[in-house]
């Protein structure tokens, strides 16, 4: 085995776990598309209009429960997410959206963390590689000098 | 650039700092419902049993007439206090050929709702909303909550509290004018 392989070799197989790993969880995190897990997983992603920062899957307030069977209803329609969501939102305004959109203040909410996350991976990576070009720790002849000279004295 | 991680280290935190100002400011701020946007949009489609028994009421056959849509319920104080009012509208303006009202129960039981309208002989239309999709549709967050909808289906006028005739009158003569 060449040394260049023996370098990359376990490179590789980090690599090959990662993407396993990735695998997984991305097959496995899959949301559920039935028409419970669905109405269950809008009902929470929707605010009660009469509560305080509720949602509407947790809410017996006469809206919440209004909404839930509206959910249901054109769930059993064959209504996709979105086309509910928006159904929602027509009647109550983006305020009924517990999750953010991607508009206006949604739009720095949910990029803000993704930007800093970039921008530190980018300064990390900077550094990194600046270490790595710092010459390593190498002995001077002063410092030889100096290790022969306590040796021979001992 | 000399030192590029120093200026990202710098960037990065000035952003979790404008991030945690923004955040900081949104904390004693308590989302609220400010109402729907059904004013001046269209009228949503609706086809409700009656409640006393007449044909179903749909929002298609009442098209080239203002109508008046009131969400109500037996039970809810303001509803009650609001009724002389409602009383005395549609008595004033009932006859005239181009205005019709609804009353759509919300949040309570046809049998109670029946109740209160055989007891006080109102004579518009009382309809129930079953599973409350109409009352979603027009985004109604209580009773009463009142619509006033002009001749060509759009809502002219809402509100989501007890009405007076003044209110009502008010209401009436905008959906007049924008048909």
């Amino acid at each position: 085995m060449s040394p260049r392989v023996r370098v990359w070799l376990p490179w590789a197989f980090l690599g090959v776990v990662l993407a396993v790993v990735l695998v997984v969880v991305v097959v496995s995190s899959q949301p559920s598309n039935s028409p419970t897990a669905r109405a269950n997983r809008l009902a929470h992603e929707l605010r009660c209009p009469t509560c305080e920062s509720e949602a509407v899957a947790n809410s017996q307030a006469p809206a919440a429960v209004a909404i839930r069977v509206e959910i249901k209803r054109r769930i059993a329609a064959g209504e996709s997410d979105a086309e509910i969501r928006a159904a929602v939102v027509k009647s109550y305004t983006q305020y009924v959206l517990l999750l953010p959109d991607g508009h206006g203040i949604g739009m720095i909410v949910w990029g803000a963390p993704i930007a800093v996350l970039l921008l530190g991976a980018g300064g990390l990576a900077i550094a990194l590689r600046r270490w790595s070009q710092q010459p390593r720790l190498a002995a001077t002849a002063a410092d030889e000098e100096l290790v022969a000279r306590a040796r021979s004295e001992e | 650039m000399k030192h590029p991680a120093r200026k990202i280290a710098l960037a990065v935190g000035a952003l979790f700092v404008a991030f945690a100002v923004l955040l900081a400011s949104q904390v004693h701020v308590s989302p609220s419902f400010k109402g729907g946007r059904l004013l001046s949009k269209p009228v949503p489609t609706f086809d409700l049993p009656s409640l006393t028994g007449g044909p179903d009421v749909r929002s298609d056959d009442l098209q080239g007439k203002v109508v008046l849509v009131n969400f109500w319920n037996s039970w809810c104080i303001p509803c009650q206090q609001e009724h002389a009012a409602l009383s005395a509208f549609y008595a004033r303006h009932h006859a005239d050929g181009d205005f019709e009202m609804v009353g759509i129960v919300r949040d309570d039981t046809a049998s109670a709702a029946r109740a209160w309208v055989r007891a006080h002989h109102d004579g518009w239309s009382f309809v129930t909303d079953p599973q409350g999709q109409t009352s979603v549709a027009f985004g109604t967050t209580g009773q009463p909550e009142s619509y006033m909808i002009a001749a060509n289906g759009i809502v002219v006028g809402v509100q989501r509290s007890a009405v007076s005739v003044d209110d009502l009158e008010k209401m009436l003569a905008v959906a007049k004018s924008s048909a």
